[in-house]
Order: structure tokens, then sequence, then C-alpha cells
């Protein structure tokens, strides 16, 4: 019987999360990465930065035994590399996207809840935020100060938020009119208590999601500013490596295998990351998975299986299988 | 603490609420304000339970909401007083007010579904209001030493006094809203409308969407808990037939403004007032069976729409001229019933 997931437990969360396969199969994907961004320099079999031994054969050396993604220009270990560049990927998507949900989700909650001019101006803000195109001011900024991981992680945080704030605002403004804020109101909670115990709780399950795939978001922007050489040299990124490989001929030497390994992990972080929320969203808004159309026809399914089970054994039961 | 009913004496008890002439207006921009409530005076003594009887869209949510002061944002509370045990409401701060609300008014909301919190336990939003307001106070009349609820771990024990007083067991105090049946949410919603030990409570349809069996326990449970708590309510409903058996004094309302207020006997056998009398016979009456039940003709008027006259006149079979260009005063019939027609005041 799966009646309701209680989703107000993390275990009960965890249950309701198990059964979604491509949920847990992003989480895997997720944790994967995350594994190897922790344990980079147990993994890694060369230092990323150091050349090997640079001779004319080392550059842009194939896969081989040594190299198991071969080198590239600088006679590097690509596969070093590429394990190293997922700390800063991941590191950069974290940080960016916990900034993002923060100031999403603080200016969502306070122009859904206090309403009138406050929120008239909060979400005129955030409309002009959500017009100016992301990227061109990303780039003019990163530009204009010092290109360090912190500025990156700053720029991407700060410039998006606004898909959360507006998705929060909404959800605010729907929790605000439930009967019990009223009733918190009249036992003589003040605004900041409700917003706490009363409207957050509710709110929480969509900012959850949105931070998952805010994450996957901020990880795609920053390896888009990497590839356009804004990056800071001297951390390594995936972005980086593709706009190294860009810039230094790895495409016309045909060297592939310099490509291909920070593609596939921004792709699989991305995936992942979507994966999961989804997975997430699924948990935590049931009313995705059953409507309560659906409802009917599965119970008539589980019917007729009910009874063939009785028919082919010649035996009673009397549990459906739902 | 007695099972004793308190006899109420409508003359001799306290008066713990005296409500003057308050009106209600709603404004919305570019539209004049529409009064959902105008100059309507009442006096709850203490042990009173009074019946607030109207149509739907007549005032009654919105007169008690305006008691607790906590009308939605486009209402406002034009004129009147308000005075709760000698201090006018209006004229207290908002803090002051929040410390009134559910220490001396409480509310039991229509729809317990939609009033308590479905991600956090039953016994967690009740204790919410103990440790809001920081009383312990075990059940009024105990005599035992009251304590200061910190914090959720100490309200615990009181919880569970409070479920068990409304029949509902301690050991239920940590489930979710949806894991209670709807009769029991009501019961919470009255345990937790008494946590603080307020004098008065109002209760707003309590006993709205509940089967008839249910109806009658919440009805009961709320009478019990009157005489045991010696508790003044305010008993927001449509059914007058509620209102004969548990209600002492009765107020009814018609567009926003009170058409009959006298004690409940009087009302049931002596109304005044054209729409009590036709409300009365829309009502079934078990000892005469035979009887057909007469519907009023025509709607409620609408508030941006109302009647020059007497609110009622449209609907009035015995409406005369000056029913519909005068609107009527409440005229005082004798000691306690009070009517606003102007057939009375021709009397």
């Amino acid at each position: 019987m799966t009646a309701q997931t209680d989703i107000t437990s993390l275990s009960g969360l965890w249950r309701g999360f198990r059964g979604n396969r491509m949920g847990v199969i992003g989480l895997v994907m997720l944790l994967l990465a995350i594994g190897m961004a922790v344990f980079a320099p147990a993994l890694a079999p060369y230092d990323p930065k150091a050349p090997v031994k640079v001779t004319i054969d080392n550059i842009y050396a194939p896969p081989s035994r040594e190299h198991l993604l071969g080198t590239d220009d600088a006679a590097k270990d690509v596969l070093s590399q590429f394990i190293y560049g997922s700390r800063v990927s991941l590191t950069v998507g974290f940080f960016a996207a916990f900034i993002s949900v923060a100031i999403g989700g603080w200016i969502g909650v306070t122009a859904g809840f206090w309403g009138g001019k406050v929120e008239t101006g909060l979400m005129r803000f955030t409309d002009v935020m959500l017009v100016i195109p992301d990227l061109p001011l990303a780039v003019v900024i990163v530009a204009l100060t010092q290109p360090s991981l912190w500025n990156i992680i700053f720029v991407i945080g700060i410039l998006g938020w606004t898909g959360t704030a507006r998705l929060v605002r909404s959800k605010t403004l729907s929790v605000k009119e439930r009967k019990f804020v009223l009733r918190a109101r009249a036992i003589g909670a003040g605004n900041g208590y409700i917003v706490r115990r009363h409207i957050l709780p509710l709110v929480l399950p969509l900012l959850v999601v949105n931070t998952v795939l805010v994450i996957s978001l901020a990880i795609l922007n920053e390896s888009t500013l990497s590839f356009l050489g804004l990056s800071d040299p001297t951390t390594l990124s995936w972005g980086q490596m593709l706009n190294y490989a860009f810039t230094r001929g790895a495409m016309s030497a045909g060297a592939w295998w310099v490509l291909a390994p920070p593609g596939f992990g921004i792709v699989w972080v991305v995936l992942g990351c979507t994966l999961l929320g989804q997975g997430l969203e699924r948990v935590l808004n049931p009313r995705l998975e059953t409507h309560h159309l659906a409802v009917g026809r599965q119970m008539v399914v589980s019917r007729v299986k009910g009874s063939e089970v009785r028919g082919s054994e010649g035996q009673p039961t009397d549990t459906l299988t739902l | 603490m007695t099972d004793q009913p308190i006899p109420p004496d409508m003359t001799t008890a306290p008066v713990l609420l005296d409500v003057r002439g308050v009106t209600v207006e709603f404004v919305s921009k570019g539209q004049p304000p529409a009064r959902a409530v105008e100059c309507v005076s009442f006096r709850l003594r203490k042990g009173e339970m009074l019946g607030l009887v109207g149509e739907s869209g007549c005032g009654k949510t919105t007169l008690m909401l305006a008691l607790l002061r906590l009308l939605p944002e486009a209402g406002r509370i034009v004129c009147g007083q308000i005075d709760f045990l000698g201090r006018d409401l209006l004229a207290l701060s908002e803090q002051q007010m929040a410390e009134v609300r559910w220490t001396g008014i409480s509310i039991v909301f229509q729809g317990a579904m939609n009033a308590l919190n479905p991600v956090r336990t039953v016994g967690d939003q009740i204790a919410e209001a103990l440790v809001r307001h920081g009383t312990l106070a075990p059940a009024l009349h105990s005599g035992a030493s009251a304590g200061v609820a910190r914090n959720k771990k100490a309200a615990a024990p009181r919880v569970g006094e409070l479920l068990e007083l409304v029949g509902i067991g301690a050991n239920r105090s940590g489930q979710y809203p949806h894991q209670y049946s709807g009769g029991m949410r009501q019961r919470a919603m009255i345990a937790m409308a008494l946590a603080c030990n307020p004098q008065v409570v109002i209760a707003d349809e309590p006993t709205t969407a509940l089967d008839v069996m249910i109806q009658a326990q919440i009805l009961e449970l709320l009478d019990t808990l009157r005489h045991r708590l010696g508790l003044s309510v305010i008993l927001v409903t449509h059914d007058l037939g509620v209102v004969a058996e548990v209600c002492d004094t009765v107020l009814v309302m018609y567009g926003g403004v009170v058409a009959e207020y006298a004690a409940v006997d009087t009302i049931f056998n002596d109304p005044q007032h054209p729409y009590t009398q036709r409300l009365l016979h829309a009502f079934p009456d078990l000892s005469k069976p035979e009887e057909a039940l007469v519907s009023i003709p025509g709607y409620p008027p609408r508030l941006d729409a109302l009647p020059p006259g007497c609110r009622f006149a449209p609907r009035c079979p015995v409406a005369f001229e000056r029913c519909h260009v005068e609107p009527p005063a409440l005229h005082r019939l004798d000691g306690f019933h009070w009517a606003s027609c102007h057939l009375v005041s021709n009397q």
C-alpha cells in the first residue's frame, strides 16, 4: 500500500525516494562525482599540474597504459586533471547554488509574506534581474573584478536567484492564506515566528528541489565562464580544461581524449542533479505521481490481479496487491 | 472542579465582553467601502453561551474576527468599542492585543483541517500557544501550581492533559493532522483553544463538515467544558436546533446588522423580527411534524448594493413603505429583548 508517503521525517523521505529509480540513479551519479572530488589526491595517478616528462611523444599522447586518458599539450595527465577538475566544478556548483537559493528564498518569502510595497519593490527588482541576460553580465563582472574562484562563485550566486525567488514567492502566497497562519496569529505569534514555524516548513521541500536543480545550473555557468577564459588560471576546472583544449589546438590535433572527459564530467553531474531533483520533487509533491483520477484505474488493475491468482491456484486470496 | 452547571444568570453574572456599535468595512481600490458589519452590540456574561446565527455572508465570522482584531488586510473597524474586562480592545497596542488573544479570548476556527499545519504534529501545535504565552497553568481551578512553559518539552504534560480533556489519548500528541479523523481534529482545535485558560472561547461553526453524530459529540463537549471550566462561549452556527439546545442567549444577524437579540426562550417562543420568524419557520420542528417548511424567498443582500432602508425589506412579507426608505433602529422591547424592525417600534 502506498497510501501516502510520510515525508515529514528523514527516514520517511528516504523510503519514498528509494522507490524512484531515476532519482536514486541521479543520487548515485552525484555521490560518485562528490566521492571523486573528495578523494582526488588518492585517485589521481599523477600531479595534474606538473608535466610528466616533456618529450615530443608526451604531447597529446593518446590513451595508454601509463596515461589512461592520454596527455594534453603540456604533457600533463588528463585523467588526473579530470579528477582534480571535479573539485572546482562541484565547489562552485554547491556554493553558488547555496548563495542563489539563500537570496532567492529570502526575497521570495519576504515578498510573498509581507506583500504590499515590499512585494512590489522586491518583485520588480527580481523582474529586472530576470531580464538581464546572465552570461554577458557575469562576463562583465568577472572581467572587472579579479577572476578568482570565490569571485566566480559570488557572481554565479548573485545572478542565479531570480527563478527561485519567483517560485518561493508564489508558494509563500498560497501558504500564508491557509487557516493555520491566521490561527497562529490568533495565538499571538509574530511575523518572524509564523514565517519560521509555519511558512518555511511548507516552502522547504520546494527549496530543496530547487537547490538541486540550481546546482546543475551553477556548474554549467561555471563551465561556460571558464570555457570563455574568465576563470582563475591557477585553478583547474572542467570548463578550463575545455578552454585549453579549444585554444591550444587539441581539436586540430584530433586529441578527443582531452575534450571528451571534461564534457562527459559536466554532463554526468548536471544529469545527476536533474534526476535527483526530479526524484525529490516526486516524493515531496506526490500529486505529480498519482492524480486522484488515476487511483481508480490502479484499483481495478489490482483487483484483476487478485482474481487471476485465485483462478490459477484455486485458493482464495484476500490480499490486494497494490 | 465541579461538574455542576453554573446557572447562567443573564442579569447578575459579571460582564466579560461588552461590544458596542462595532462597524466593520472592507476597503478595496476604486470602490466604495463595503459594510460587512454595522453597529453590532451585545454583551457576554461569565458562563454564558451566546448563539450567533444568520445566513452565510451576514457578517458572523467577520464580527468574530473583529473581536480579536484579526480581520484580513482590507478590513477596518471604523467605529465602536469592544470592552473586555473593562479594557477597550480597540485601543490596545498590537503587542497588548497579542497578549489578550488566547489568554483572554481564543477561537476555534471553522474547518479544522485547514487550521492545523499539515507538516507539524498536533501536540507541537498545541504547545505553540503554551510556549508563546509562557503559561503552564493546569486546568482552571484545579489549584495545582502553575509552571512556566519555556519550551515544547516542558509543555508536553500540559498538552497531554489538554488532549485528554477533549477525549483524545495523550499518546496521540505526536501524530500529524492527517492521522486524525475529522472529529478528532476539531477536538484538537478545541484543546488548542483552551490551552491558555481563556475566559471567552469563540467557536466559529465548529461542526461544519462533520456528520450529525460527531456534531452532537463536539457540541456536547463544548457544553460540558463550558460548565466545567466556567467559560463563556460564542457559538457561531447556522443550526437553530443547536442554538435551542445549548445556548443561553441568541443574536440573530442579517446583512451585517443585528436583527434580534434576546434570551433563547424569547427567540424561540416570541420572535419579533420578521426575519427571525421566517428563519424559525424554515427550520424543521420535530414536535410539529405536519407543519410545512417555508423557505425565505430571495437572497441576502450584497454588501456593495445594500438596500437603502431595512436590509430585510426586499424579502420581508410584511414590509411597508417606511421599511424601504429608512433603516430601523434597534428597539428594546423589554428587559432582555432587542429587535431592529419598524413594526416593533409601532407597537
